[in-house]
Formats: structure tokens, sequence, C-alpha cells
């Protein structure tokens, strides 16, 4: 009997439970770790994002430099979002930080061809979203969807004069839960 | 005493066994990691390469009239893996292939004028459009 015992020793069921357990620590500390360094880098991609189109809208007047002027309507008589808009800018000239009214309202009116001024203003990526609220003198302009379900968020504000009024421009890009 | 040895041969084989199998175990979990490590790596240098070349267009853009710089891209991603890069103007996308596999950058302008062919790429801004060469 007590040969048989030696068969299956408490020791080596001791050992390989150790073993094992050392093993499955190690492949999921890994994991943790591979998944730290991917959010880490989709908070760095969302961030950049965020910041360019933040730049865009309030270092440029956005080319041609009068899109604002235009009629957009899906090229139904009128001008295309994507094809006659290179650049989306909100300054009054290129030397930026002076937005212009006109140019604002008609962001905001390009709501309705949210998903071309997104790609216009280089947002791409898995269920990325963008949102920006301009404010200034107690009114509010606001473009795209505001966050809601959102997995990961990033924030940028930036400052401007608006009709010789400090305007505050809250940028947000997000990524869908 | 013939008992006593045969058991302990078959104890050895059992333990040597198992033993065998959790190596067997073990080296499929680090392979498995390794070829993660080795294609996450050589993703790694793809989103490296086209954000340097998207974030060079954007600045240069930002920067205005007269901006210029030069970049200088890798000749291939980590373990030899070649790539091509595409730049979709209209689409405001720079675009890398690499073994069946694309990733995308973004640019905030879509006047881009992409007709480098090298690794070595020289960046302009006249006049408000991005020549790259």
């Amino acid at each position: 009997m007590l040969r048989k015992g030696q068969f299956f020793s408490v020791d080596l069921v001791i050992g390989g439970a150790l073993f094992l357990f050392i093993l499955l620590s190690v492949y999921t500390a890994y994991n943790g770790f591979s998944l730290h360094v991917r959010n880490q880098e989709l908070n760095n991609d969302l961030f950049a994002i965020g910041y360019y189109v933040s730049s865009s809208l309030i270092e440029t007047s956005g080319e041609p430099y009068d899109w604002e002027t235009k009629n957009y309507d899906g090229g139904q008589g009128g001008e295309k979002v994507k094809e006659d808009i290179f650049s989306l800018g909100l300054s009054q000239n290129r030397d930026g930080w002076v937005l212009d009214q006109y140019k604002i309202n008609k962001f905001v009116e390009l709501n309705q061809s949210y998903n071309d001024v997104k790609d216009v203003l280089g947002v791409r990526g898995p269920g990325y979203e963008l949102f920006v609220n301009v404010s200034s003198s107690g009114n509010q302009y606001v473009f795209g969807i505001a966050p809601k379900n959102a997995e990961n968020i990033v924030n940028v504000d930036r400052f401007g004069l608006l009709n010789g009024a400090e305007a505050k421009i809250n940028v947000k890009v997000w990524q869908h839960g | 005493m013939i008992k006593g040895r045969g058991q302990l041969g078959i104890e050895l084989l059992v333990v040597f066994i198992i033993i065998s199998g959790l190596f067997l175990i073990i080296l499929n979990v680090v392979t498995v990691m390794d070829n993660n490590k080795i294609v996450n790596k050589a993703e790694m240098d793809a989103k490296t390469a086209v954000d340097k070349i998207s974030f060079e267009i954007n600045n240069l853009y930002l920067l205005g009239d007269g901006a210029n710089s030069s970049l200088l891209l890798p000749g291939y991603l980590d373990n030899n893996v070649n790539y091509t890069l595409n730049v979709y103007p209209e689409e405001h996308v720079v675009e890398i292939q690499f073994n069946g596999k694309r990733y995308l950058g973004q640019v905030i302008t879509g006047d881009v004028n992409y007709s480098s062919t090298g690794k070595n790429i020289k960046l302009e801004n006249r006049k408000g459009r991005i020549y790259a060469t």
C-alpha cells in the first residue's frame, strides 16, 4: 500500500500545482501589461487627433480660406464637403487665434455632414467620434456628437478671440464603449 | 523486490511524462507570446512610420507657407518586413501596407502632393499645399 502511495505522491501534486500557478501568473501579468500598453497607445492616438483638430480650427482659416461662403449640399448644385474643403479652420486669417463668426456659424451648420467633416479634420479610427464646443460671451456653438457610453475620452481646451471677447474652444475626441 | 523495482520504474516514467507535458505547455505559451511580440513589433514600427509622416504633414501645414523639413523612414520594419506608403489626400489619409496588413494615419489637410518613392522624404509647404518628394 505504501509503495502504491508513492505513485502519485503529494509532493508531485503540490509541485505541479505550484508550477502551474506560477505559469498562469506570468501569463496573466503579460496579458495585463499588453492591455495597459494598448490603452496607453489608444489615448496617445486620441490626444494627437484632438490636438491637431484644435490647432486646425484655431490656428488656420481653412482651405480654401473662404470655405464658409459656399453652399454644401452634397453636390446637388452646390459643393461637396470632402471634395471641396481641403482643410477646416475657424480663424479669420493665417495668423490664427482670432475666430470668425461666419466660419463658426457655417461649421455648426455642417453638422448635417458630420461624417465628412470628421474625415476632413482627420478624425479616423474604430468608433472615434468628435465633439467641438466654442463658448464665448455666454453663447455656445456646438458641433458633433457629445460623448455617451464612451470608453476613452480626450479633452483639449484652447483659447482664442471671438468678436473681441475671449472664446474657449473645447475639443473632445472619444471612442464608443 | 520485483514489485518494488517495477513501481519505481513506472513512477519515474509517469513523472517524466508529466514534466515533459508541462514543458511542452510552457514551450507553446512562450512561442505564442514571442510570435505576438514579433507581430506587434512590426505593427508598432508601421504605426511609428505612418505617424511620423502624418504628424510632419500636419505640422508643416500648421506652420504655414515656406515651412519645410525632411524625414528619414526606416528601410524595413522589424524582422526585415518590407512596406509601402501611400497618401490619399482626398481621404485625408496616409496608409502603410505591410505583410498584407495596413495601418492608417490621418492628416488635417487634403492639399497634399505626394510623389516620393524612397524612404528619405523632403516635405515643403508652398502656399498651403504640402509637397512630399
